[in-house]
């Protein structure tokens, strides 16, 4: 019962954290300043283990999914993968065709 | 009669000239009454024409009207036409569910002196799929394709997770996945982002510590003024014994015994490019030399590390140093193991003193590690010290061109040494 009670607990706390992960997606819409620091954050991780690759290389949804591998094989904090998607984004062919 | 002759010749012009003018007059009134008619016929025609002007300037305007009206239902549709397109893009571009497929591959030859065979090889092909549900779950999975010496193919499943990202500095790992041991067996194995051919020396599949784990995984990033704080705890089947002197450290599907693992990494990651990681591992073994099928365990196992970095512009040091050790459980006669390895490596792109198109593309490497493998204190064959050095040409960012000579001088005798001369193609994708 009491495993029950832990498991149980321990789901919730997830999904509270779900949520706030969420939240925290939603605030950083429509921030000027994500593209700087998104530059910044690109430059400062990327290299910790590898070359820098260039924003061409892919496309905006290759790059959600990369930098959200980055995200867990390299502990970068979310808020600073969002940012790097940005500047990535902002970048690649898709973009510059526009 | 003279008179009345010279009257009637006298009168007969006069006579003659009034009947003239009588006769004009009348024809006169009767041009007259014509040109009035014809005057009346003009202005009915030039009323007419007035009015087909006013018709044909009202026609103008309508034209007119219609072409502005037309001008701007253009610009309507050309506007609903772009906006269209734009929300068409973002569409495209932001589905809730992404996919993609990355990964690396690797070739080369190698001369090895000693009488070996030069070969060519291909080192491997590791494709990663990666699958992602909004911001919040990501499913991916390597596999490692390898062609044996005999000609057979060798795939293997490095890893298969599901990562939940509870927050912006937690996520939750469920399933096979890497060693969080260390930084080289999780981060840069990688052909692409290994600078050198091979590993270093007993960080192999058979090395010093856990290629990979099954079990679940706690991990994130934690922000703190110029730092961040890096962690990534795991509780997993752990290793078990493969021969009497190897450890099978690949994450097992079940476990043999009823000791999980636990092992963890924290780092601090400073701003200017450095970074320093503690690294330790506990679990039960169990396997080869176990003398009674009932115990849970034969040996304790234990695994300590520290590895630091600094990767600032063209510069890419490192060290790592890993150090485990099996204890046999008292009461057994079993000879206690230890395993250490250890290696330093600079790295340094010329991009960082020239501008040139070709030689800022050049990166000399060089590295020197050890590995001893002790069994009962005395040192196993494996046990060696391993020199790298070369130059890596760097076609683009994930694509290089490595030549390297490697030398391994083995501390027992009897495993001659070997000098090794290795030409590697290896592209990130």
């Amino acid at each position: 019962m009491n495993t029950v009670k832990y498991i149980a607990t321990i789901a919730l706390l997830i999904f509270l954290a779900i949520g706030f992960a969420a939240d925290a997606a939603e605030k950083t819409k429509n921030d000027p300043m994500q593209f700087a620091r998104g530059a910044k954050g690109w430059a400062l991780n990327c290299e910790r283990c590898h070359n820098m690759r260039g924003p061409k290389e892919f496309s905006d949804n290759d790059w959600d999914t990369i930098v959200t591998h980055m995200r867990v094989r390299a502990n970068i904090p979310g808020d600073v993968i969002r940012d790097i998607a940005v500047f990535l984004k902002a970048g690649n062919n898709e973009k510059v065709k526009k | 009669m003279n008179r009345l002759l010279k009257k009637k010749i006298l009168y007969a012009p006069l006579f003659a000239s009034m009947l003239f003018i009588g006769n004009n007059a009348v024809y006169a009134q009767e041009g007259s009454i014509n040109y009035k008619n014809k005057i009346i016929e003009l202005e009915a025609r030039i009323s007419s024409l007035e009015q087909l002007k006013q018709e044909l300037k009202e026609l103008k305007e309508n034209l007119n009207t219609k072409t502005d009206k037309i001008a701007v239902k253009e610009k309507k549709l050309d506007k609903a036409i772009k906006s269209i397109s734009k929300i068409t893009s973002v569409k495209e571009g932001s589905p809730d569910s992404k996919w993609a497929v990355t990964g690396y591959a690797s070739a080369g030859f190698q001369a090895v002196s000693g009488g070996t065979t030069d070969s060519f090889g291909v080192g491997s092909y590791s494709p990663i799929f990666h699958y992602r549900f909004k911001d919040w779950i990501m499913f991916e999975a390597e596999l490692e394709a390898v062609t044996e010496d005999d000609g057979s193919t060798a795939i293997d499943l490095e890893y298969s997770q599901i990562n939940l990202m509870l927050n912006d500095n937690m996520t939750l790992v469920v399933g096979k996945f890497l060693s969080p041991i260390g930084a080289f067996q999780e981060r840069l194995h990688p052909a692409w982002i290994n600078k050198s051919v091979d590993r270093p020396a007993g960080l192999s599949h058979h090395g010093v510590a856990p290629g990979s784990d099954m079990g679940v995984m706690l991990r994130g990033g934690i922000p703190l003024d110029d730092f961040v704080i890096q962690y990534a705890f795991a509780v997993g089947n752990g290793p078990q014994f493969d021969t009497e002197s190897e450890l099978a450290l690949e994450g097992f599907g079940a476990d043999n015994d009823k000791n999980k693992s636990l092992a963890g990494r924290v780092s601090l990651f400073h701003k200017s490019s450095i970074e320093v990681g503690f690294s330790y591992m506990t679990a039960g073994l169990s396997g080869a030399e176990d003398t009674d099928s009932n115990l849970t365990r034969s040996s304790d196992y234990r695994l300590w590390g520290v590895d630091a970095s600094y990767t600032e512009g063209p510069w890419d040091l490192r060290f790592e140093l890993l150090h485990s050790r099996a204890t046999p459980v008292v009461g057994l006669d079993m000879r206690e193991r230890t395993w250490e390895a250890w290696y330093a490596q600079a790295a340094y792109r010329l991009a960082g003193i020239t501008d040139d198109p070709i030689f800022s593309k050049f990166e000399p490497v060089v590295r020197y590690g050890e590995f001893r493998a002790e069994i009962g204190g005395a040192l196993m064959d494996v046990s060696e010290k391993r020199w790298n050095g070369g130059v890596n040409y760097w076609m683009a960012p994930s694509i290089a061109l490595k030549a390297h000579i490697e030398r391994r001088d083995y501390f027992v005798n009897t495993q001659p040494d070997e000098t090794r001369y290795q030409l590697e193609f290896a592209y990130g994708f």
